[in-house]
């Protein structure tokens, strides 16, 4: 900052780096303020056309948040409990593993099986591994929908948390180990080696030397994997839509209520809004309560 | 200071045969061999890039040897994993547990071998007061002064009481008043523990203040291993003649024949008989003397004083090199005014050019 401001437009430059944070600030806040709103106003309000402040454009109105809230409930607190068990239970399992893996890929070297194998490549053979566990993130996830429809099937896992729980984690845990690759390093530092040196093992560094000395970025890549696995939708809709549903699919019957003409287009904006407004709270939340036991803990890396 | 633990160690020898390292096609240490007496304060100097400490962390166990052994005392450690060597290490960047307290960090090698707590606290406060820390347990390592965070990495070495200490340029972190002081520490503190000590540094000072012996490496060659008043009166060959001392020995290319090293316009007497067709004199600053431009074994002019404090450093130019004169500190003189430099005859040192061997 102070580096840019001390050229030679400097004041200039820094109202113009002002006015494009603001800008994006709107295009990212507005959306979020819009459907907050929304979801506070009467039915009648939302076909007024475009209305922003509470108490003077329109009357706030719970109508929306009493329907999402208690006619809903039933069909609500399911997948809110499930959504809620699967992303948590699937970050817990992802940054285990993640952490785990990231830790063997920097820490030692790896080598081809078997001497055939060998003779083509015989560096090691981390750095293939890398490429393979990030590139399994590259097929696109309706790829791979359907045969994972049938293995879930032959295996009686449809409808189940556990299957979902499988799929977040497995398809997550290249997302978490690719962001805890930088953090870990290329090899182990100093003070890993110094508690190499004063006896304790790999269970021990990892969990009680180098983890604890990243949690920033532990939390991080922990609520980065929590939130893709609270928002999935393709393989939540097409694989647990019943007893295991969770908050997505349930969002988007709401839509099909009114396709099913249960409901009137203004009523289902209110009530989306609210549902909407019920999925983010918790994000932001655990986002502002990771914040701040970071900021009581001590400073990581 | 605590005695109550402190039952002195009889200490135990290392020693390093034909130990081998390379990096890919790089090779780093050459056959290397080094025997280590039981409570020596033994130090590895060398530049950067020298080997020495590859050479340190091959005897810890971070890294292993291309070929050769490592023993310590009576025990071949080639194949033995660190925690069982019997040896703590002091790093650079002393590498200390950044979320753990000072306490933690200093019983972190007896927690992590099951002692249970109330031994290792009596144990964590016997470290502590060997570097007055006592008052500092509870601290984090962020709260600590540099040097107090040296003493931390201390305490967390000398509470395992092993055999041997490893310390990897531990003090070249520090400002250069608390440098000296936390020198006299280790110094005193190594000799009352009597542990033996392989020291790794690039500082010659620290070298020359620490050290029973010095073993000075450069390319992954050991190039001689004495005390230090050897290495510096007695160097083996121009590498350590030119590493060890400050300024450095100065040097002058020419001929040696026959009892007299010649060159340009100048002849003079030389202890060693002898002929080498391309040779090296070398005389160190501190043994030189500025004189009349009518008298000295080398003739010059002036080229700048510096004022250090208790000596003069004069730059003479000699033919087409710098000889460097530590003189008084009153020493005046004009600016390319002509001089001569006196020196005594024991003071020369002779080398091969070729070589860089000692003449003797």
């Amino acid at each position: 900052m102070n580096r840019g401001s001390s050229g030679l437009a400097g004041k200039g430059w820094a109202s113009l780096r002002y006015a494009i944070l603001v800008f994006w600030a709107i295009v990212c806040v507005g959306p979020l303020y819009w459907i907050a709103t929304n979801s506070i106003k009467s039915y009648g309000d939302v076909a007024k056309g475009p209305r922003y402040l509470p108490f003077i454009d329109f009357t706030p109105n719970l109508d929306g948040w009493r329907y999402v809230l208690f006619n809903e409930r039933e069909r609500l607190v399911g997948p809110f409990f499930s959504s809620a068990f699967d992303a948590v239970t699937a970050t817990v399992l992802i940054m285990l593993s993640a952490s785990m893996a990231t830790y063997a890929l920097t820490r030692f070297s790896f080598f081809l099986p078997g001497r055939v194998l060998r003779k083509f490549h015989s560096e090691p053979a981390n750095n293939l591994m890398w490429f393979l566990i990030i590139a399994s993130r590259i097929l696109p996830p309706v790829a791979i929908l359907v045969p994972v429809y049938s293995i879930a099937e032959w295996h009686g896992l449809l409808d189940t948390h556990w299957l979902l729980i499988l799929i977040y984690t497995g398809s997550n845990l290249p997302v978490a180990m690719w962001l805890l690759w930088p953090v870990f390093g290329a090899h182990a530092s100093e003070i890993e080696e110094a508690a190499w040196l004063d006896g304790a093992s790999h269970r021990e560094i990892l969990f009680g030397i180098l983890l604890p000395s990243i949690l920033r970025s532990v939390f991080a890549a922990s609520f980065l994997v929590f939130l893709l696995s609270w928002n999935e939708y393709l393989f939540a809709q097409h694989l647990a839509s019943n007893h295991a549903m969770t908050l997505p699919p349930w969002l988007v019957s709401q839509i099909s209520a009114r396709e099913a003409q249960i409901i009137a287009e203004e009523d289902e904006i209110v009530h989306l809004s609210a549902a909407i407004v019920l999925m983010v709270v918790p994000l932001l939340l655990l986002a502002g309560g990771v914040q701040a036991a970071l900021k009581r803990t001590i400073s990581g890396r | 200071m605590s005695t109550a633990r402190t039952d002195s160690n009889p200490g135990v020898s290392v020693s390093y045969d034909k130990v081998q390292k390379s990096f890919g096609a790089v090779r780093v240490l050459e056959e290397f061999n080094l025997d280590v007496k039981p409570g020596e304060f033994l130090v590895l100097l060398g530049a950067s890039g020298s080997g020495k400490t590859t050479a340190l962390r091959i005897l810890s166990g971070l890294e292993t040897a291309t070929s050769g052994r490592v023993r310590i005392g009576d025990r071949d450690v080639t194949d033995i994993l660190p925690k069982y060597r019997d040896i703590s290490m002091v790093f650079q960047s002393y590498a200390l547990y950044p979320h753990k307290t000072v306490a933690e960090n200093i019983g972190f090698p007896l927690k992590v071998r099951g002692v249970n707590s109330a031994e290792m606290d009596v144990a964590i406060r016997e470290s502590a007061a060997q570097v007055q820390l006592e008052k500092l347990l509870d601290r984090y390592p962020r709260e600590l002064s540099g040097g107090q965070r040296q003493r931390v990495a201390l305490a967390r070495a000398i509470i395992r009481r092993p055999s041997v200490f490893l310390m990897d340029e531990p003090l070249s972190n520090l400002d250069a008043k608390l440098r000296g002081h936390m020198r006299a520490e280790l110094k005193h503190m190594q000799q009352t523990l009597g542990i033996t000590t392989i020291y790794v540094t690039h500082d010659q000072i620290e070298a020359m203040t620490l050290a029973h012996r010095v073993a000075i490496l450069e390319k992954g060659v050991l190039q001689q291993l004495a005390p230090p008043a050897e290495i510096y009166n007695d160097p083996a060959n121009l590498f350590v003649a030119q590493f060890i001392g400050s300024p450095p020995m100065n040097i002058v290319k020419g001929a040696l024949e026959g009892g007299h090293f010649v060159t340009q316009g100048h002849k003079i007497a030389t202890p060693v008989k002898g002929k080498v067709a391309s040779a090296i004199l070398g005389v160190r600053p501190e043994d030189c003397n500025v004189t009349s431009a009518s008298k000295g074994e080398l003739k010059g002019q002036v080229y700048a004083t510096e004022l250090i404090g208790d000596h003069t450093l004069v730059t003479l130019k000699v033919n087409d090199s710098f000889v460097v004169v530590k003189a008084s500190k009153d020493f005046t003189a004009k600016l390319n005014e002509a001089v001569g430099v006196t020196f005594a005859k024991n003071s020369i040192y002779l080398f091969d050019a070729e070589t860089g061997l000692r003449v003797r």
